[in-house]
């Protein structure tokens, strides 16, 4: 394996671009457009600001979620002490440099990932319920159904003002065989967004894709004139097949209704998407149209993982989209971590069952995790916006929906906040509520501090105390 | 649990009437009591008050599951509860005539009243089955998986379009990942399909002119890009790739610039294929672009077009600057077809997709001609008068735009390609009255074409349809169709995904212990079970060789990894194996590390497959609380897995599952976590041997698929999967007539693998769909 960073110096010819990966690394530093430029060339001529009059001026507040499987053994994750004077634990001591800038939030839980009379699945139950704070209905396959997704809520009410609602990106695809988790269809285990209550959203594991999805709105070595056609033949095309699937519609069942309206949703986002991208282009070139494009998925995991972070860091840089979520394994994930020389399946690993053996390896992994987070913490911070740093205007949680692995609970979970969300949360503490507290509670206050209000999502019971 | 033997039991008539029996009778209260509620008052509820409830009852019911209504009330399981959870009821009776419930220790009834309790429910099941209405289900309108897109845009177009590499993976049901109620359609996914309609479009309907920039196309030699053109320093080249679909007279153009130097004109060699086209002496001075062509007659197929810079000239002592260096500058090379409607004939596009190029005048015919077969095509079914006149007008719209009469026809394709007619499979509600309709003979050709081939209906089938006789000549229909070699899917994808095999990507065995087991010799793994699998299909054996047919295939590497010496090359090749040893899939390398964790076997998970994939009796999840079966103590560190495993069986909520996968794993135990024979584990001698639930005995695994090849779980499980298969759907309960006639009608034909596949494709799930109405 290559160093990653060995390229960074080359970054000057275009020529090149192909043949470089990695070369976003140096991106954050590269960027020469203050986020007011790069905002206003993503942002629609007469659209205002959607945080509108409750916020204050200034760049507008990002909100993340990053998923991790199978829970983090808590002993080495929770602070021994309350408030500010807290130490950071072996785990959480890869963010050592960001801990000024992170909230420690014990106490928070998922109470529908438990059973509720379900039977077994919680690997799958609780990546279901991460975002959503709904009980996923027990399916292979039939009736799928969870709830809306914060992003997602987050997504409808801001998501309006960028070229992207949301950005959804993931490392691992999806499982290739067998059922994923006692009973539970995949694809609860797989996502972590969903867009409706029974229409996850997919998520995308190659970072050349993301790229070329958010940044390119083109293929590589297109022409303009190709480039004008392809665009032309796009709309045309949308608009028919929009109208061919809308006279569809009364031909059909209820569960057949459904999946055309999936379809529908999704003609009417690209048509959408392809307007923007259209006047983005008139108002003088795409933010990140000049920069390389990776060229495909590392080997490396954390190589993998990082790149991941800097195609995220680069989507809120640019104000592409202001809403993410980013999984860092599936649920119940039996990945092998060699880089954190772990070279058992984390699943099996997480029912430790004391084993000494096996505990420090699943710390190793939880460990490993946090460094990715540090990474991703620390490109934030390189990104200067206004007084601040992009971190500062943004919220990013990190956190599993199992406590620990070994005992499947789903109360005091694992659970970090980063950012100071333009002011709206006061970081460099560890804050413990009391048990059962509703992690959804967090969403709320988040959505609030985004500018996107909401009363009520899943099992919330209001905003969450002590944020601020 | 399923069957471990065949239920023989004297019916006892007397007490159970049956003919008597009228549908729905019964499940209300304030009729009179039928014949089977009078039984089950008399035979059933005082056993289970006696030897059930005291566990399964009262507030916390052991394994959560209480029976006290059926003792303490009137209720009796009613037909439409017996049919609902009939997998349960079964479950209940076998674990009774197993004699693994009550479990040991307990009271267990008399032989005469346990098998009363028993019959009751065999023969009350299989009464409310005889008179349940008869329902196909409905399947939920099916998106493309990605395998299917593939294939279908391969039979369609000729294109092949690399689906694996550009789409996200296809989530999955009822272990298969082509499950219409789970493929979603995600925005996500709508833009890579606009993406491949693009490139898919752009390689079925060439243009007739294609335009390469030289500073983007490959440079070989001394150059380089410069600007948007090419520089060629010394002897160098600009190579150009180039796919023609329809061979044809061509012509290629260069547009060139010399640096004039050294006292000879500059000169740049047009080449196809290596061969010199034109040999262009440039005469223009430094800074002015000429343009050359030439004509050449080119095939089908992949072409290399170069501009190539044969003579330099360097001189760096020459007075004047500007005559010291003769380079080359390319700007672009474009082909085009030469001539216009002549070459209709000559070029033979009869049975092409561009079946005709139009003179002026006559481009909305000739798209007509075009688009009606190709939408049949890609519809799977006539287009409606309106749609086909649609699609004319959107050719028409793109020349209007400027677009060739060929890229018109390109944007038709996208659209085609993009359509919820094209990525759906559809069964249209439209039609209604009774309960469940027909298929129509379209959608009929597309359920079989998908099944069989995972691809699109091919024009035998079409024809059939159109002629109203697919109905009528299935079985002939399904013949034909499983000799094609597109039938191989059965294997790659049925079988492959039935058997987890697609696992093997992912299952990587302790690197450390096992370092022979590369990713290539998993891939030889996975290789030997599909070549295996395909043999049993190929030949039409019966499924049931599956388990212990005496031959493999095998490479060499495969070959000396099994410690054999006897099979050279690289090639697989089939072989006898040794009955004792190998023979049948529990034999094979692949599903025997897939069931095993990465550095110790695992009777428990190998079981579990057993039970799962060949038996199909799924065991239930393990009750709450209950981790996997790890080392729990440090004390049972010393024990073997199979002393281990002894000592949680000793709790009856563990043995009344792991009694039956436990078991069939130790049989297993000869296979080490990589399938390579053993005959000890580690400090400790391999005991293969076990019992069965039933008091099957067997010594190790040659006996042990000895008793699986009797087992009437491994037809029933394999029309189970099949049958999922074809359907696009998880199976109902309401599926169980299908396949008990799917395994009746097998067993008549000793269980040959077409057996099957005629008769799933004769069930009424299959040729019909209950109607929106019905559904309600």
């Amino acid at each position: 394996m290559t160093d990653p960073h060995a390229n960074q110096g080359r970054l000057a010819s275009p020529r090149t671009r192909i043949h470089r990966r990695t070369v976003l690394r140096g991106l954050g530093l590269a960027m020469a457009l203050p986020w007011l430029e790069a905002m206003g060339a993503g942002r629609l001529p007469g659209v205002a600001p959607a945080f509108g009059e409750e916020t204050r001026d200034g760049p507008p507040v990002r909100l993340a979620w990053l998923f991790f499987p199978n829970g983090a053994h808590m002993p080495d994750w929770k602070p021994k002490t309350e408030g500010e004077a807290f130490e950071l634990p072996w785990i959480l001591d890869p963010l050592a440099p960001h801990r000024d800038d992170l909230l420690v939030l014990s106490g928070l839980a998922q109470d529908q990932a438990r059973a509720h009379g379900d039977g077994p699945g919680d690997h799958a139950r609780s990546a279901a319920v991460f975002l959503t704070g709904a009980h996923p209905v027990k399916t292979d396959g039939a009736n799928i159904r969870v709830g809306t997704s914060v992003d997602q809520i987050a997504a409808q009410k801001i998501g309006a003002a960028t070229r992207f609602a949301s950005l959804e990106l993931g490392i691992e695809g999806g499982r290739q065989n067998g059922g994923c988790d006692s009973g539970y269809s995949c694809a609860y285990s797989n996502n972590i967004s969903w867009r409706s209550p029974t229409t996850p959203n997919a998520k995308e594991i190659n970072p050349r894709f993301v790229f070329e999805r958010l940044f390119l709105g083109g293929k590589p070595g297109e022409t303009a004139a190709e480039r004008t056609r392809r665009i032309r033949r796009r709309k045309s095309v949308l608009d028919f097949v929009g109208r061919d699937a809308k006279a569809l519609h009364g031909r059909l069942g209820t569960s057949d209704r459904a999946k055309l309206e999936e379809y529908l949703t999704a003609v009417r986002e690209l048509e959408r998407r392809i307007e923007m991208t259209e006047r983005m282009k008139a108002e003088g070139g795409g933010p990140a149209a000049s920069y390389p494009v990776p060229t495909g998925t590392p080997k490396s995991r954390r190589e993998h993982m990082r790149l991941m972070s800097d195609l995220l860091v680069l989507a809120f840089q640019t104000d592409t989209t202001r809403v993410a979520t980013y999984m860092l394994a599936n649920g119940g994930s039996g990945a092998r971590y060699h880089e954190a020389d772990v070279h058992e399946p984390h699943h099996g690993l997480s029912h430790h069952g004391k084993d000494p053996k096996k505990i420090a390896k699943i710390r190793a992994i939880n460990r490993f995790h946090m460094e990715a987070f540090a990474y991703l913490l620390d490109r934030m911070k390189q990104v200067k916006e206004g007084e601040g740093t992009l971190l500062d205007h943004s919220l990013v949680m990190i956190g599993s929906g199992i406590g620990d692995g070994n005992r499947h609970n789903h109360d005091d979970l694992p659970v970090l906040l980063a950012g100071r969300g333009g002011g709206a949360v006061t970081p460099g503490r560890h804050v413990v509520h009391p048990r059962w507290t509703r992690l959804n509670d967090l969403y709320l206050s988040m959505l609030a501090a985004a500018g996107a209000p909401t009363a009520a999502l899943g099992d919330s019971t209001g905003t969450l105390p002590r944020l601020g | 649990m399923r069957p471990v033997r065949p239920l023989a039991f004297p019916l006892l008539a007397a007490l159970v009437p049956l003919a008597l029996l009228v549908p729905g009778c019964g499940d209300d209260g304030s009729s009179p009591p039928a014949p089977h509620e009078l039984t089950f008052a008399a035979q059933v509820k005082p056993v289970m008050g006696e030897y059930c409830v005291g566990c399964h009852g009262g507030e916390d019911p052991d394994g959560g599951l209480s029976f006290e209504r059926y003792v303490a009330g009137e209720a009796v399981p009613g037909f439409e509860e017996l049919r609902e959870r009939t997998a349960f009821f079964e479950r209940l009776a076998h674990h009774v005539v197993n004699g693994s419930m009550p479990p040991e220790g307990m009271p267990v009834p008399e032989a005469e009243a346990r098998d009363a309790l028993v019959a009751w429910f065999t023969d009350t099941i299989a009464e409310a089955w005889r008179v349940a209405p008869p329902n196909p289900g409905r399947v939920t309108m099916r998106r493309l998986n990605r395998v299917e897109y593939r294939n279908t845009v391969r039979d369609l177009l000729g294109v092949d379009y690399d689906t694996g590499r550009n789409f996200p993976t296809d989530d999955i049901g009822y272990g298969f990942d082509h499950i219409g109620d789970v493929l979603s359609m995600p925005p996500l996914l709508f833009e890579k399909y606009l993406d491949a309609a693009e490139t898919i479009a752009a390689e079925a309907v060439p243009l007739p002119r294609h335009h390469y920039e030289a500073e983007r196309a490959r440079i070989a030699g001394n150059g380089h890009p410069r600007g948007d053109q090419a520089v060629l320093l010394s002897v160098a080249e600009v190579v150009q790739r180039h796919r023609v679909i329809e061979a044809g007279t061509y012509v290629v153009r260069m547009r060139v610039m010399a640096q004039q130097a050294g006292g000879k004109n500059a000169r740049a060699v047009l080449r196809v294929d290596g061969k010199v086209l034109l040999d262009q002496e440039i005469r223009s001075p430094t800074g002015r672009f000429e343009e050359h062509e030439a004509e050449v007659f080119l095939t089908a197929g992949m072409h290399r077009l170069a501009v190539q810079f044969p003579e330099d000239y360097y001189n760096p002592k020459h007075p004047d600057p500007r005559k010291r260096d003769r380079n080359l500058h390319v700007d672009w090379i474009e082909i085009d077809r030469v001539g216009d409607v002549e070459r209709t004939e000559t070029l033979q596009l009869e049975g092409r997709l561009l079946s005709c190029l139009p003179a002026r005048g006559e481009e909305s015919a000739c798209a007509q001609a075009i688009l009606g077969p190709l939408l049949k095509r890609a519809f799977r079914r006539p287009p409606t008068p309106v749609e086909l006149q649609r699609h004319v007008a959107l050719v028409l719209e793109s020349m209007a735009a400027g677009e060739s009469f060929e890229g018109g026809i390109q944007t038709a394709l996208q659209a085609i390609l993009v359509a919820p007619q094209f990525l759906f499979r559809l069964e249209l509600d439209e039609q209604s009255g009774g309960s469940a309709r027909p298929l129509d003979e379209y959608e009929l050709a597309s359920r079989l074409s998908y099944f069989l081939w995972a691809s699109t209906p091919d024009d035998v089938l079409l024809a059939s349809a159109a002629a109203g006789t697919l109905r009528a000549s299935l079985h002939e229909h399904v013949t034909r169709m499983l000799k094609d070699e597109r039938a191989r899917t059965l294997v790659t994808n049925f079988a492959a995904q039935w058997l987890e095999l697609r696992r093997l990507d992912t299952s990587v065995p302790d690197p450390r212990k096992y370092k022979q087991v590369t990713e290539a010799m998993r891939g030889w793994m996975r290789q030997e079970t599909e070549l295996f699998v395909e043999a049993i299909f190929r030949e039409d054996r019966s499924i049931l060789d599956l388990i212990d047919a005496p031959f493999t295939f095998l490479n060499q590497p495969l070959a000396e990894f099994y410690k054999r010496d006897d099979v050279h090359g690289g090639e697989f090749r089939r072989v006898d194996v040794d009955p004792r040893e190998r023979g049948g899939l529990l034999g094979h390398a692949s599903i025997l590390t897939i069931t095993s964790y990465p550095h110790r076997t695992s009777p428990v998970l190998r079981g579990k497959w057993v039970m799962e994939e060949l038996l199909g009796a799924p065991p239930p999840p393990p009750p709450p609380g209950v981790g996997t079966l790890e080392e729990q103590k440090p004390e049972m560190l010393k024990l073997s897995v199979r002393e281990r495993l002894a000592v949680h069986r000793e709790d009856p909520s563990c043995a009344v599952c792991h009694d039956g996968m436990d078991n069939l794993g130790y049989g297993l135990e000869n296979y080490d976590p990589v399938g390579a024979w053993r005959d000890r584990d580690g400090a400790n001698a391999v005991d293969p041997s076990g019992v069965l639930p039933g008091e099957r005995a067997f010594a190790g695994p040659a006996e042990l698929k000895r008793i699986l090849r009797e087992d009437p779980g491994v037809p029933r499980c394999f029309a189970e999967k099949l049958l999922t298969y074809a359907l696009g759907r998880g199976l109902e309960p309401y599926d169980r007539p299908a396949i008990l006639q799917i395994v009746r009608e097998a067993r008549e034909r000793r269980f040959r693998f077409s057996a099957f596949v005629h008769a799933v494709v004769a069930t009424d799930a299959f040729t019909m769909r209950r109607t929106a109405e019905a559904a309600r």
